[in-house]
């Protein structure tokens, strides 16, 4: 898929011409304001890129899903606000199924015992905890996940990026997550991309990242972290 | 000088205390009038103000302006207009509506309806820009969305309901005008102590204002059970 957008965006320009391959997890990393959620919410056409900028995906806009870094939690039960995500239209034997994933999924993030507590009153950690789950649920063929485990512990992060690996093996789709985690991009991405500025300053492996780090901007970022 | 204070509330409790077939006819006429126009601007006033909360579109802030404006306008001058089209020579004159407790639901239409809108788009509107990446993101339909935001305003709808169905009660400029105060068939509460008010029978106004009060009260303490009783089960 190709992508060529601009979007100006907290007086700077989001400025991107990259090509990115299928069924691959890409991490976004770089600084506060580097431009990687606006270049998520572009993508998932949240925000308009600006005119004669184009995102060529072989994706339709409902095969996107979006998971903000502060995902709303509706004042109902962790399993409904889980269940929101599944579409209407599925059939019986696809909610079933969708039902049994979402119990496995929230043993095994850890948030199965608040399964019937009330979402609002779930602190930041286990709110994104659910909104990953939801995210999870269903296959999209693209996921972009917005800094997915900011408020976790760190054994809420590993568990929460085991189910991205699970995911990932059995549907096989394309995920975009933005962190500010080198170790995290090198735990979960077959492919970095280092934002500056609006820009994609470096693309590699994470170990190259780490190893050799071609730009100052990026050796500037990862000593900072 | 506090002794004719007290004297006119007792005299006014005594006569809430020994009944008064007049009194109980202009209670059931508001109560039908106040039910009828709070529940009709609510049906439309709700969904218009979660619509404009959740939704962005042009033209979005004009529509705003628009309510807020409406929710300033006074009682009297709705009045007049109302009595201007419904009036024997007016475009709705055939349909002998004046001096009849439909204009008077009519009136109260027009007059609660921007101001449920302005309440309802108020509350609802942190909650939904709150929510609009996580929905889009989700790629929520138009008719769950809608139900995801009645849910999660329920209370605040549930306050605009009380205000709407208080300020149909507490009128009286527009319908003293379309209703023209008949009795046995458009008297109402408000119009009934201005009319008592204003014969100095002081102690009748005053027993009414304190029906008024009542139900108002008694509404509001339903309203108020209503919310304790959600955020308790919600912290279950």
């Amino acid at each position: 898929m190709k992508i060529v957008a601009k979007k100006s965006y907290d007086r700077k320009v989001l400025d991107i011409n990259i090509e990115l391959e299928e069924h691959k997890i890409y991490a976004l990393i770089g600084a506060n304001g580097s431009g990687k959620s606006t270049l998520l919410k572009a993508l998932s056409s949240i925000i308009k890129i600006d005119d004669g900028s184009t995102i060529d995906m072989p994706f339709k806009n409902n095969d996107i899903y979006y998971m903000p870094q502060m995902p709303y939690s509706f004042d109902l039960s962790v399993y409904n606000n889980i269940k929101i995500g599944i579409p209407t239209n599925y059939s019986v034997g696809q909610k079933i199924y969708c039902k049994y994933r979402i119990d496995t999924m929230l043993k095994d993030i850890d948030l199965f015992h608040l399964k019937k507590a009330n979402a609002t009153t779930l602190s930041g950690g286990e709110r994104q905890k659910m909104a990953l789950v939801r995210s999870l649920v269903i296959n999209h063929p693209l996921i972009l996940l917005d800094e997915p485990t900011s408020a976790m512990d760190i054994n809420a992060t590993l568990q929460a990026e085991e189910l991205i690996k699970k995911y990932k093996e059995e549907f096989n789709g394309t995920i975009i997550l933005a962190t500010h985690s080198i170790k995290q991009a090198q735990r979960l991405a077959d492919t970095v991309l280092f934002l500056d500025n609006g820009e994609i300053k470096e693309i590699a492996d994470a170990q190259t990242f780490i190893d050799s780090p071609q730009s100052n901007e990026l050796k500037d970022f990862l000593q900072k972290i | 000088m506090w002794a004719s204070f007290w004297q006119s509330l007792g005299k006014a409790f005594e006569i809430i205390g020994n009944g008064n077939p007049l009194m109980n006819e202009v209670v059931a006429t508001t109560m039908i009038m106040a039910l009828t126009s709070s529940i009709i601007s609510f049906i439309i006033g709700a969904p218009l103000g979660l619509l404009l909360a959740t939704y962005n579109f042009k033209g979005k802030k004009v529509l705003v302006i628009i309510a807020r404006t409406l929710m300033g306008l006074p009682p009297v001058a709705i009045g007049i207009l109302v009595y201007l089209l419904f009036r024997g020579i007016g475009p709705f004159g055939p349909l002998k509506l004046i001096f009849t407790v439909p204009a008077m639901i009519i009136a109260q239409i027009l007059l609660i309806t921007p101001i449920v809108v302005g309440m309802v788009q108020t509350s609802a509107e942190s909650s939904g820009q709150a929510l609009l990446e996580t929905r889009k993101g989700i790629r929520l339909g138009s008719t769950r969305t809608f139900l995801l935001m009645a849910n999660e305003n329920k209370y605040q709808l549930i306050a605009a309901y009380m205000f709407a169905f208080a300020r149909a009660t507490a009128e009286v400029g527009a319908v003293q005008i379309v209703g023209g105060n008949i009795l046995h068939k458009t008297m109402v509460m408000t119009t009934y102590i201005a009319l008592n008010y204003n014969t100095g029978n002081l102690e009748f106004a005053v027993a009414l204002g304190i029906i008024v009060v009542a139900i108002t009260l008694g509404f509001n303490l339903v309203g108020g059970i209503l919310q304790i009783v959600g955020s308790r089960k919600k912290k279950k």
